[in-house]
């Protein structure tokens, strides 16, 4: 795994890991930067990878002990760049937590920062040279500091988006994970069938109610009848049993009081169902 | 017609069902026409009513139950909203507050409930609201109770 990982990096990013630095302070546009975080993040690495390779080969003495620092290290690299790979604009993020980790650095900075410290410290040639230069290191923190924070609000705006779990269409979504949306659905439509209790016969003419008529609520109260007797009542008194108010969408009682043609010819066809009963 | 018809007939059957129910109300219907029902009604306790049983009578309209039924009492009662000499109860239900989802049986209960809280305000029996309206609710009581005894309870002897 950590061979893989070095061997990948290393040729195609040491290149251009010489420009990066240059271009960071030139560079201001955001896109641009979010391209050098990633470049930066994959000289980084190759940069670990390196010095990595060197210090084992320096000191066999200490091969077990380096071995097994790489292995935690490369378990870092590769997570990063698994990250990397999958979602570009992830990339800020993701390194930024991760860098944390393996540096062992509680700084509150923000996740550019972070990568600046490393880098420096990599540049310096010896992982025990970064904690002698940690005063070097904190000047060149401060002096990146402005366009840290840039990268910072860039990566909060972008945040609601990351932070969201896998949508339902998301190809890295794991097979295993129910689908929370449909399961819902279900029981909220139940739920708000239940809630109205639905009688499962008419209150006044007795009969049963058929589908039809158990969605049809004519009345604010909840009162539910079914539509024959709904269209009997309208032609009587036109009050709700259940309240005694008087139904609202009432057809005559619209139409006397509703003068504008369009409206009363759209009620009228609207209630046309009402009327063949 | 063919639904007043329809729903006395569910009415019916559900009374039958529900017989143990409501041990105050026995309501049963005419043997030869659905639209006339009468109804036994046991006088509510801590009333001047108390051990009697009061028997109404339902003539049920055709556009029941957009229309109320007609209820008057058969017995005697001494009551402020029941006419003395024809039975005739004063209740907004049975005229202008009647709804459709009403049925015979929840008539019964109202009907129950009204003897058990007069309405002085507007009496059939002016008498006996007269008697409430002066705040002589012992003469009421015993005027009431005297008339339940002559004609809601089973003769003695």
């Amino acid at each position: 795994m950590i061979s893989d990982s070095i061997t990948n990096a290393s040729p195609t990013s040491a290149p251009t890991a010489r420009d990066s630095p240059k271009k960071k302070r030139s560079n201001k546009s955001a896109k641009l930067k979010q391209n050098k975080l990633g470049l930066r993040r994959e000289q980084w690495l190759s940069q670990v990878a390196v010095t990595n390779k060197e210090k084992s080969a320096k000191k066999p003495v200490e091969l077990e002990r380096r071995e097994e620092d790489n292995s935690n290290g490369g378990d870092v690299v590769d997570v990063r760049q698994e990250s990397y790979m999958e979602s570009p604009s992830n990339s800020s993020m993701g390194g930024g937590s991760s860098s944390t980790n393996f540096s062992g650095c509680s700084s509150s900075s923000s996740c550019s920062g972070n990568i600046t410290e490393e880098d420096n410290a990599v540049d310096d040639g010896e992982g025990e040279e970064c904690v002698d230069d940690w005063e070097a290191l904190a000047d060149a923190l401060e002096a990146e500091e402005n366009e840290s924070v840039k990268v910072e609000e860039e990566s909060v705006r972008e945040q609601p988006s990351r932070k969201q779990a896998w949508r339902p269409d998301d190809d890295l979504r794991p097979q295993g994970l129910p689908n929370l949306g449909k399961q819902l659905s279900f029981p909220e439509l139940d739920k708000r069938y239940s809630a109205v209790s639905v009688p499962s016969s008419c209150p006044i003419c007795y009969e049963d109610l058929d589908l039809t008529d158990s969605s049809f609520l004519p009345c604010p109260c909840g009162f539910r009848l079914c539509l024959f007797c709904h269209k009997t009542i309208c032609d009587g008194d036109g009050r709700c049993p259940g309240c005694r108010k008087a139904y609202e969408q009432d057809v005559n009682r619209a139409e006397s009081s509703v003068q504008g043609g369009g409206f009363t010819i759209r009620l009228a066809r609207s209630s046309s169902m009402f009327c063949r009963f | 017609m063919q639904q007043s018809r329809a729903r006395l007939f569910k009415e019916y059957k559900e009374v039958q069902r529900e017989k143990v129910a409501d041990p105050d109300i026995q309501l049963v219907c005419d043997d030869s026409n659905i639209f006339k029902w009468t109804a036994l009604i046991k006088g509510p306790s801590e009333t001047p009513y108390e051990g009697g049983v009061f028997q109404l009578a339902f003539a049920v309209p055709e556009p029941y139950p957009l229309q109320p039924p007609q209820v008057r009492f058969l017995t005697k009662i001494f009551h402020p909203n029941v006419h003395f000499k024809t039975g005739e109860i004063c209740l907004d239900i049975l005229k202008n507050a009647w709804s459709p989802a009403w049925t015979l049986q929840s008539v019964c209960r109202a009907i129950i409930a009204l003897m058990a809280h007069p309405e002085a305000d507007s009496p059939l029996n002016c008498d006996s609201g007269n008697l409430l309206r002066s705040g002589d609710v012992r003469g009421f009581n015993s005027m009431a109770r005297m008339y339940t005894r002559l004609a809601a309870m089973p003769k003695k002897g």
